[in-house]
């Protein structure tokens, strides 16, 4: 596999298992709280994992190579769709960053569980209920975005091997 | 010149100024007192937090802290750790239960002076239905005259273990050990 299309899988990977995560840890009552702090700390690394390896992946763009994308409406939309999902996996982290240093829980974003990574911000209770929403929205947008562009994928690989 | 001042306002004042000298009980309140608490995680980070509703009393001649008393009750469910959602936790019956144990309390009983501005205050903590000796450290930060009269500001730390009255929850992601600090500022009558 060439780097650039194990980039995309692991990527694939990481954000299917970040939104289960998500969820999951979100669902994890206050009182097990080993348990959840451990599954929050993982929710952050990954995203914080996933951040790096978008801008990573934006840098090498930049390099040149064209997108191999067909002409006609099938290329434009799934230009479309690609340019919504780059920006999600960037806008995903940020706003859970965000949300992270607004939050009234006072717990630190600790990467891979020990590395501080320092708050931009204080505890924000108000501020913090607008990203939890923004993050919400933008979790689903990712799934139904992601699903999209996964069976698109499915789609075009039949019709080439017909 | 503090001096000064002090002298110039107690033979202003000087039938407060004496009273000063001699003890007396005052109050303890939320108005002029605090009483917060601090526990750690793996090291990783703490919680702080306190307790907004309370009431007792201190006795207390300033010149003679030895003589000293004090009895406070904490209602149990005004624990503040400012979320919501970790205030209810704590007032579940996994910790505070503040159901069956609406209150603790703390009575002093002997007060042993430890140097000119410094005292330790042995006594005993009722919570969740046990006691346990527990002592403290008394330091006075600041005594000195106000328009009014005279003030003096405490500060009280100790350090005490969940693990005697019970509460063992949440070990060993929260420390058994808990770090106490109460500010006081009174009115010296
Ligand atoms: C691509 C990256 C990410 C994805 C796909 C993702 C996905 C999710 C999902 C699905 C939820 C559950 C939402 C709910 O129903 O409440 C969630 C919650 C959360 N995420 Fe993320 N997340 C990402 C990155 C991050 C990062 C980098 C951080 C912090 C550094 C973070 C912090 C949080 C927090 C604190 C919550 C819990 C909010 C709450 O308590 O309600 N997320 N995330």
């Amino acid at each position: 596999m060439t780097g650039r299309r194990k980039l995309h899988w692991w990527t694939a990977a990481l954000v299917a298992v970040m939104l289960a995560l998500g969820w999951i840890m979100v669902a994890v009552p206050l009182a097990l709280l080993l348990l959840k702090f451990v599954l929050y700390q993982a929710h952050k690394t990954i995203g914080i994992v996933i951040f790096a390896l978008t801008c990573w992946r934006l840098l090498w763009r930049r390099r040149g190579g064209g997108t191999g994308l067909p002409p006609g409406w099938h290329g434009r939309a799934a230009a479309a769709v690609h340019a919504v999902l780059l920006v999600l996996l960037l806008a995903m982290p940020a706003t859970g960053f965000l949300m992270s240093a607004a939050s009234p829980s006072g717990v630190p974003t600790l990467f891979l569980g020990v590395i501080a990574i320092p708050h931009p911000i204080g505890p924000d209770p108000a501020l913090f209920e607008r990203l939890q929403v923004a993050h919400r929205v933008e979790a689903w947008t990712m799934l139904v975005v992601g699903l999209a562009h996964g069976a698109a994928g499915l789609l075009a690989r039949r019709r080439m091997a017909h | 010149m503090r001096r000064s001042i002090l002298f110039l306002c107690l033979s202003l004042f000087s039938a407060p100024g004496y009273a000063a000298a001699a003890g007396l009980t005052y109050p303890v309140e939320p108005a002029s007192t605090h009483i917060r608490f601090v526990v750690d995680h793996f090291g990783l980070f703490t919680t702080k937090g306190e307790f907004t509703t309370f009431s007792g009393q201190l006795f207390l001649d300033p010149d003679h802290p030895e003589t000293a008393h004090v009895a406070v009750t904490v209602q149990t469910a005004s624990v503040d750790t400012f979320w919501g959602d970790r205030n209810d936790l704590l007032r579940s019956p996994d910790y505070f239960d503040v159901g069956r144990f609406p209150t603790m309390a703390f009575t002093s009983n002997v007060v042993e002076r430890t140097g000119p501005d410094t005292a330790r205050v042995h006594g005993v903590l009722t919570l969740l239905g046990r006691s346990h000796d527990e002592t403290f450290d008394a330091v006075l930060t600041d005594r000195k005259p106000d328009m009014a009269g005279e003030v003096a500001n405490f500060r009280v730390t100790g350090r005490l273990l969940r693990s005697d009255f019970g509460m063992t929850a949440g070990q060993p992601m929260v420390a058994d050990a808990v770090d106490i600090a109460i500010d006081a500022h009174i009115r010296l009558k």
